[in-house]
């Protein structure tokens, strides 16, 4: 940790929906740059975790620091807007608009035209509504030419595949300081996965100083991208640390384990 | 002070029939999320379906029955054939938007709540003007202590608040119902649960409609005169009463027609001038409700899981 | 493309107004009925070939502008043709009203999902601004135009901000509690008149010309109604414009957003309160002018013109005519409106048949008559 500074840190993070303690008194941690990975057994308030952050929900105490500057209380536009971009477990994609359209969304935080713009300097709109088209373009091309094609197509319209790689494009599209990915593999076949694995690395070389924090249930996604792996368990971290280590950690074979076991059981 | 209580029973009584229309429309939401708008034109045909009756058993030379067969076989008539109706209406019209976005049912019911209104208007002899509701409740005077009541608001009171306790037990003590509360919670799992929830639907809406019908009937009672567009007014108050308590919380359809019910009473009784703005005055509420606790008084907001 | 399919393109389109005038200017039901199932006719047999949706779409990129002036040309040519039919021309110009709103109204229904019922109070406060303000101020029409566009924007400012955080459902339930409370209001209050409304609003003038009196060009006299209707033309013109202006804009992508997923859209850095509230206040403010305009043109209005009823006929018309898609929503007006008048047999039975059409649409084609077009980026 010592030569990333950290982008974002989180301090004593909680939040309790009616009784249920989801996010427990999380300390954690991301380096400018780093990839850390976020792993635990379902319902363990990874989510809600990414949620906090990006400010769709409200923590009962703690901070979240980005940059030096607490984020809580602010809302999601503007966290936004401040350099953080995440995809969904469940692939939130604006479906009935084209794939284009999706990714020059994610760029909404980033431009600058406005209402007295559409009316009066049009020009203005126009040129910026094309120069993210061409990015948009650029960015789909960078994972697949296929993709770049078929950017007219509505995302309703798209293999689901394709969709998480629209919908990391729209997040890349924002140009953030910090991507939050949730389960970027979920549903994928082996094949799918390394395809996924080849994308993320091929963005690391692009932004070298991109901060990527990946939630999975893939361990071999983990094992291969992350430099740092959390650990939680009932909303609280149970450990931390670099892959070869918390993967022996009886804590979190316990966890893990324990869920299996009770399947077993059942 | 007898002025004011004998203000608080008229408000009682009104509040029980808008708790039979309301009951009906928190009961579609909570089993499948509607908002079912033509719910008040279903209740406004129960009126007509007594008028009809009426002339029918007036016809039959049955005036010699006496007063409370004719009303009871008007009340029990109109209500099951009501019954009938409202549920075809949900497989005509509200069934085939199942899997449809919300805005399709919602467009599709208020709709259908225009047919309805028309059709009435149009082939009903003399529908655009007001009708006559014959009176089969005695509209005697009774004494309870210093208070002079009306022995048909009292009727009227009763009835109502016997059905809507029938329709409570039905829901919460037998099988039927609780397979009602079941798909209200969670339809794919009553479904894998072999609960067929098609049927139970059907089912919800029958007994929906029946209470509507029956409200239908005691309206046209206590106001002795029907017009084929009451279902509007009827049914935006009903559904107002299900939102302020609570959509889909049965006490909340209960305690949303009792505020509903007061407010306008108590707002054209003593408020100066008040009496042309009582429905302002309950729409503001519903507006204010809506906006700022869309769970109502009673009712839970759902978490949403993201 | 050869001049054959070119002469076969203007053919088509001359074809279509031709039966557009027809269908205007018949008086025998079976008549009107004819040219009406010969446009329907064409219509479905484009939608079911697709070679001729091909056709006509090249023929529409290769000679866009002659086909606009074209369809201009006919449209300023109408009222001429039906100098002799001034309730005609009265209806055409009835139609354009319903458009103006439907036109607003599809940004917030079609590009953002927001289901709003409360066109009927939006219409009512532009026609009572400029009302009250000619009848008690004399304020000229021209100023009143925008003014009432502005309060009825304002209204709309008001009633979209409490309803940030409402869902969909309960917003369009909100919305349609506003429009009766608006209508109740105007009804009991005896500022607004009551009932009774407030008349002795005068015509506009522009310069000389009164709009009260007809236009008398090259020897023709046109029927005073034809001001009206070119001016709202213009309004529909100007309306449209700022449709695409708005389509083509970050605005219409955040609007789109919002529609398929607000907590998505929020992430993206989209303020979802500033582009709701946005949508009512450009909606309201179109329903406000199409208001004052209709105000000067009765000369008289009353609550009875402003109810619920006309709240459910703007939905009906964008649903009908294509979510999200001007061009239908245009079409959708011309249906919506003129058909019923044509048909005077089934005058009565118009709410009837809107209800029925209305369920037939959501049944058959919920998307509407038209669907929405993708935004392509040259």
């Amino acid at each position: 940790m010592s030569h990333h500074e950290a982008i974002l840190r989180t301090e004593r993070l909680t939040i309790t929906f009616g009784g249920l303690c989801a996010v427990d008194q999380v300390d954690f941690e991301v380096g400018r740059g780093e990839t850390v990975g976020l792993i635990g057994p379902n319902g363990s308030g990874k989510s809600t975790f990414f949620n906090l952050i990006t400010g769709i929900y409200r923590p009962t105490s703690g901070a979240i620091l980005f940059e030096g500057e607490n984020l809580v209380g602010q809302k999601p536009h503007e966290i936004a807007r401040k350099g953080i971009a995440r995809t969904f477990q469940n692939n939130r994609l604006f479906s009935d608009i084209s794939v284009l359209d999706n990714v020059i969304l994610g760029m909404h935080g980033r431009q600058t035209t406005g209402l007295f713009d559409t009316f009066f300097r049009y020009r203005r709109v126009s040129s910026e509504l094309k120069t993210g088209a061409k990015e948009a373009m650029e960015l789909l091309s960078f994972f697949s030419d296929e993709l770049r094609q078929s950017c007219l197509k509505r995302v309703m319209d798209l293999p689901h595949g394709d969709r998480r790689r629209v919908e990391i494009c729209r997040a890349l599209a924002a140009q953030p300081k910090l991507l939050l990915l949730d389960e970027p593999a979920g549903g994928m076949s082996p094949e799918e996965t390394e395809e996924l694995m080849q994308d993320i690395r091929k963005v690391k070389e692009k932004r070298r100083d991109l901060s990527l924090v990946v939630i999975e249930h893939d361990m071999a996604v983990i094992e291969k991208i992350a430099q740092r792996v959390y650990v939680f368990n009932y909303g609280k971290k149970i450990a931390e640390g670099p892959f070869s280590l918390i993967s022996k950690d009886p804590k979190v074979i316990e966890a893990y384990l324990g869920e299996e076991g009770e399947d077993a059981a059942a | 002070m007898t002025e004011l209580l004998e203000q608080i029973f008229f408000a009682l009584m009104l509040s029980s029939t808008y708790a039979l229309i309301s009951v009906g429309f928190t009961l579609f939401f909570g089993a499948i999320n509607i908002v079912h708008f033509s719910h008040g034109d279903v209740a406004m045909l129960g009126a007509f379906c007594g008028i009809i009756l009426y002339g029918i058993l007036g016809l039959a030379g049955l005036g010699s029955m006496p007063l409370w067969m004719v009303a009871l076989i008007i009340i029990v008539v109109s209500s099951l054939a009501i019954g009938f109706v409202g549920t075809f209406f949900e497989r005509m019209v509200i069934k085939p938007f199942r899997r449809s976005p919300l805005l399709m049912v919602l467009v599709a019911t208020i709709a259908l709540g225009i047919v309805i209104r028309e059709t009435v208007r149009l082939f009903y002899p003399q529908g655009s003007n007001p009708q006559v509701f014959p009176r089969i409740l005695p509209q005697t005077a009774f004494r309870l202590g210093s208070l002079q009541l009306r022995v048909d608001h009292l009727i009227i009171l009763l009835i109502s608040v016997l059905l809507i306790v029938v329709m409570f037990l039905f829901i919460n003590r037998t099988r039927a119902g609780l397979a009602i509360r079941a798909i209200s919670q969670d339809m794919e799992a009553a479904n894998l649960m072999g609960i067929n929830s098609d049927i139970m639907i059907a089912t919800t809406f029958l007994i929906g409609s029946i209470l509507a019908g029956l409200a239908g009937v005691l309206i046209g009672s206590y106001q002795t005169v029907v017009r084929f567009d009451i279902g509007l007014m009827g049914g935006i108050k009903g559904f107002s009463a299900a939102v302020v308590g609570g959509l889909g919380s049965f006490y909340g359809a209960i305690a949303g027609s009792l505020v509903l019910g007061f407010v306008e009473s108590l707002v054209s009784a003593y408020v100066p001038g008040g009496a042309p703005y009582k429905d302002v005055f309950a729409f503001v509420i519903v507006i204010f409700f809506l906006v700022f606790k869309p769970s109502g008084i009673l009712g839970k907001a759902a978490p949403v899981k993201i | 493309m050869k001049v054959l399919e070119a002469i076969a393109f203007f053919g088509v389109e001359i074809i279509f107004f031709l039966l557009v005038f027809l269908f205007l200017v018949f008086e025998k039901t079976l008549s009107i009925f004819g040219a009406l199932a010969a446009l329907v006719a064409l219509s479905l047999l484009v939608g079911r070939y697709p070679v001729l949706h091909q056709f006509l779409r090249r023929g529409f990129s290769t000679y866009k502008i002659p086909s606009i002036l074209l369809g201009l040309l006919f449209i300023l040519v109408l009222p001429i043709l039906l100098k002799e039919r001034p309730y005609h021309i009265f209806i055409l110009f009835n139609a354009g009203l319903f458009a103006l709103l439907a036109l607003g109204l599809n940004w917030q229904i079609g590009s953002t999902n927001i289901v709003n019922f409360a066109t009927g109070a939006s219409f009512a406060t532009g026609a009572y601004t400029a009302a009250l303000l000619a009848v008690h101020l004399e304020w000229p029409f021209w100023v009143l135009l925008p003014i009432s566009g502005l309060a009825a924007a304002t209204v709309g400012f008001i009633l979209g901000l409490p309803c940030m955080k409402t869902k969909t459902y309960y917003l369009s339930l909100v919305t349609m509690a506003f429009t009766i409370i608006v209508y109740l209001i105007l009804n009991n209050l005896d500022f607004t008149g009551g009932p009774d409304g407030i008349s002795g609003i005068p015509f506009p003038s522009l310069g000389f010309h009164s709009f009260g009196s007809p236009i008398r060009l090259w020897g023709l006299e046109i029927p005073f109604q034809a001001n009206f209707y070119y001016l709202v033309v213009v309004l529909v013109a100007i309306t449209f414009l700022v449709d695409q202006r708005f389509r083509y804009s970050r605005i219409g992508l955040a609007w789109n957003a919002i529609r398929n997923d607000e907590i998505a859209a929020s992430c993206q850095g989209i303020d979802i309160l500033y582009y709701k509230v946005l949508s009512f206040s450009a909606n309201f403010f179109f329903d406000g002018i199409s208001g004052a305009l209709f105000a000067f043109s009765m000369g008289h209005i009353s609550p009875e013109s402003f109810s619920f009823n006309v709240s459910v006929t703007v939905v009906a018309i964008v649903i009908v005519g294509g979510l999200d898609n001007p061009v239908g929503v245009l079409l959708g007006s011309f249906l919506m409106i003129i058909i019923p008048e044509k048909f005077q047999v089934f005058q009565d039975y118009r709410m009837l048949i809107f209800g029925l059409i209305i369920l037939l649409m959501l049944r058959l084609r919920p998307k509407g008559l038209f669907p929405p077009s993708v935004r392509t980026y040259g």
